[in-house]
């Protein structure tokens, strides 16, 4: 019941995603349900049932199944979803490493959560993060209004570079808190979106086609040659189209958010829903007269080295928060920053990165952890060939 | 920014209320965020839910800590729980009660802020005929900030309410809104 002007409802991060579904209309979408996903699906087969979508709802029997649904749905030419999280993006890695061989654009909401064992709802990025290497777009948003908007734009983005996507909310923190989401007019929205043509439809019987035929030594290197060469499009297509999608709602879709990093001495890189706590940290330092900011990357993959590197080259000192970690190596957004900056130096003195793990199974992050990874980082006192853990009983 | 911590026991409401809460702030322009503490989740187990309003956008993801208000669905959870930790020494603790003041001050003693206490269960036995007193505690709480308005309330609750549990129902629970509202003390 809006009566403001604009049609700003009180949604949690799920139901956002699903009214980006429902603008969407995707012909097919399979479900399957997991926490903290779940309430996705739900939200969308009750408009479903109200007649708000004429999609073909596929009742599958397990991940594996609905994103195998969602990759056959998708080759014979029609836009599929399915959303998932934690354990159920792992059942389905099989197929997930399979789409974007056969440059399907599958877009996929993911609610980010811990991975077993030990069994954990909460969250954390280890699901998506194992994903990272397969080839699929991934947008990450630190709110409700951020996962409504990155699913249109990771649609269109999809359908252009012919890749699918994954866009992740934080489980729990973003998919069950209820926010402000203004929720753009469906006519606007639908133009934007587009009518949906297939560019290489299975059900073609005039152009008959194999998808995910067998390449041995013989052309299997090609074909991920071309992914790679396929993947170089991304960013500035993402830059492009969310020019569009800026017109529609006013909002901008960088390629990362920069929160007072123009100046910083000191700044933290964080994903997703922490982005919003550190924020409030940094007003607290600037007023105390503290030289810090947040960088809070959006598009994570392809990953902008050269773009990050830019606006993060003038600090001292980075300290880089990842929500997962990799055994035995840095985090991936930590290894990430590294290779950004060392790459691009280019002869140049260059900052220190210093590497933190936090809130790994939903571990609460507080405003006192951010503080003082900023004080150890402006004070000197930190190791950057060390992992810190931020808030765990050691 | 007001900040509003709600206990109360699997099944009772503590989710939904805090989400009527915010749909009302929503409704007066407000930024909100509304969220419950996610646990195992058994009927009758000590759950929580938490509130925030603010004239400005929300940024923080941080649980809450320090809340402005306190609202308990049932009393007996204060035997088990601490629900007055991290509230703030002027905070306001609002219990679901038909105990004095005084007596839920013994209860509380490290508690210096305003305690008020309203007879929620009963109001909702009177008039829905079931144990559902987070109705009773909405139509109180609006009468302790202006961030929520007790007309919006009732068209959020009505709105809501209509649909699941009938006319008859919907319109029990906006009188014990109303009632609410006027017995706390």
């Amino acid at each position: 019941m809006a009566k403001n002007n604009k049609n700003i409802l009180p949604l949690t991060g799920s139901q956002a995603v699903a009214e980006a579904m429902r603008q969407i209309n995707p012909g097919v979408v399979a479900m399957y349900p997991i926490t903290p996903q779940t309430p996705i699906v739900e939200t969308f087969a009750k408009y479903h049932s109200d007649g708000l979508v004429d999609t073909e709802i596929i009742r599958v029997e397990s991940e594996h199944s609905a994103m195998s649904a969602v990759l056959g749905a998708s080759a014979s030419g029609v836009r599929s979803m399915t959303a998932t999280s934690s354990n159920g993006l792992e059942l389905m890695h099989e197929v997930v490493a399979a789409t974007p061989g056969m440059r399907l654009p599958v877009v996929m909401p993911v609610v980010n959560r811990a991975v077993s064992s030990p069994i954990n709802i909460h969250c954390d990025h280890s699901d998506s993060m194992a994903c990272r290497d397969l080839g699929w777009i991934q947008i990450f948003s630190e709110t409700a209004q951020e996962a409504y908007e990155n699913t249109l734009l990771a649609l269109r983005l999809s359908e252009k570079c012919l890749f699918p996507s994954m866009v992740m909310q934080d489980g729990f923190i973003t998919s069950h808190s209820v926010e402000n989401v203004e929720i753009f007019s469906d006519s606007k929205i639908r133009k934007f979106i587009g009518k949906y043509t297939p560019k290489n439809p299975l059900l073609n019987l005039d152009k008959p086609l194999t998808y995910g035929p067998l390449e041995l030594t013989d052309y299997y290197f090609e074909t991920k040659f071309q992914e790679a060469e396929g993947f170089e499009c991304i960013i500035d297509e993402y830059t492009k189209i969310g020019k569009e999608l800026s017109e529609v709602t006013g909002n901008n879709y960088p390629l990362f958010e920069g929160y007072k990093i123009k100046d910083a001495e000191a700044i933290l890189i964080v994903l997703s829903s922490s982005a919003g706590t550190a924020k409030e940290v940094v007003e607290k330092y600037r007023k105390e007269g503290k030289k810090v900011g947040i960088l809070k990357p959006k598009l994570f993959r392809p990953f902008p080295y050269k773009e990050i590197y830019k606006a993060i080259s003038h600090a001292k000192v980075i300290g880089v928060m990842d929500r997962s970690m990799s055994r035995g190596a840095f985090p991936p957004l930590a290894s990430d920053i590294k290779i950004a900056i060392n790459t691009h130096k280019e002869g140049k003195k260059i900052p220190d990165v210093a590497s933190y793990v936090f809130g790994l199974g939903g571990r609460d992050l507080f405003k006192k952890d951010i503080e003082s990874i900023f004080d150890s980082l402006l004070n000197n006192k930190y190791n950057i060939t060390k992992i810190d853990y931020i808030g765990v009983r050691k | 920014m007001l900040q509003i911590r709600i206990h109360g026991r699997g099944g009772q409401g503590a989710k939904s209320t805090s989400q009527f809460i915010a749909e009302t702030a929503i409704e007066k322009g407000k930024e909100i965020q509304a969220f419950p503490e996610y646990g195992p989740e058994r009927s009758g187990a000590p759950v929580a839910s938490f509130v925030r309003i603010d004239n400005k956008k929300i940024r923080t993801h941080e649980a809450v800590i320090n809340p402005d208000i306190v609202m308990v669905l049932d009393e007996t959870l204060m035997e088990n729980v601490n629900v007055t930790l991290g509230l703030k020494s002027n905070g306001i603790l609002m219990v679901n009660t038909e105990k004095t003041k005084e007596e839920i001050q013994k209860e509380v003693l490290d508690f210096d802020g305003d305690i008020y206490t309203i007879p929620a269960t009963k109001i909702s036995l009177e008039q829905m005929g079931q144990n559902k007193p987070n109705t009773a505690m909405l139509g109180a709480l609006c009468r302790l900030t202006n961030l929520i308005d007790i007309e919006v309330m009732k068209e959020v609750v009505k709105e809501k309410f209509e649909k699941k549990i009938g006319t008859e129902n919907t319109k029990a629970n906006l009188k014990a809104i109303e009632i609410g509202q006027k017995s706390m003390i």
